[in-house]
């Protein structure tokens, strides 16, 4: 199970301390 | 998945966001890293396993923007092997060659993506974009 974030500002703090990348789906429920 | 930080961006409540990253269409998946670059992009629907074939690959090529040889190596070979009949084998392939062609520019890795390409997949537009390095000598 994903865990979605909703930030990307936040998601990119996280990225830059874990060294990781970060994916963002931009998406439209309609 | 536990090489990325995922985040999902929904057009119908963040839609200044999408303005803010060009996304005209959805569903579009931006792969970004740590200091706010976003590096690939990618748009359309695809199966489960297309997906992650085409996740791993644009991460391999952003870890190869980062010079990160050994991660992006890892993950190019991730996709050739775990999803050998997927649309993103033929530039895994090609990606595959400059991965281990850049840390110390010995061009054979070029050269054998390109065999392989000719071999496996000769109409992919990946074989005509490696057919260059036909001329290397080695």
């Amino acid at each position: 199970m994903i865990r979605w974030g909703e930030s990307i500002e936040a998601a990119t703090i996280q990225a830059s301390q874990e060294k990781k990348l970060v994916l963002v789906d931009f998406f439209n429920p309609g | 998945m536990d090489r990325f930080i995922p985040v999902r961006i929904f057009g119908d409540k963040q839609g200044d966001i999408f303005k803010k990253h060009l996304v005209t269409w959805t569903p579009t998946i931006t792969i970004r890293d740590g200091e706010d670059r976003e590096h690939y992009r990618f748009t359309g629907f695809l199966s489960p396993d297309e997906l992650c074939a085409r996740i791993l690959l644009e991460g391999a090529k952003t870890a190869l923007n980062l010079k990160n040889y050994e991660s992006a190596t890892n993950w190019l070979n991730e996709v050739i092997e775990n999803y050998p009949g997927s649309f993103a084998v033929p530039e895994a392939i090609f990606y595959l060659g400059v991965a281990k062609f850049l840390p110390d520019h010995n061009p054979k890795p070029l050269k054998e993506g390109l065999g392989i390409l000719k071999k496996e997949f000769p109409q992919s537009e990946w074989t005509l974009r490696a057919k260059p390095y036909e001329l290397i000598n080695l």
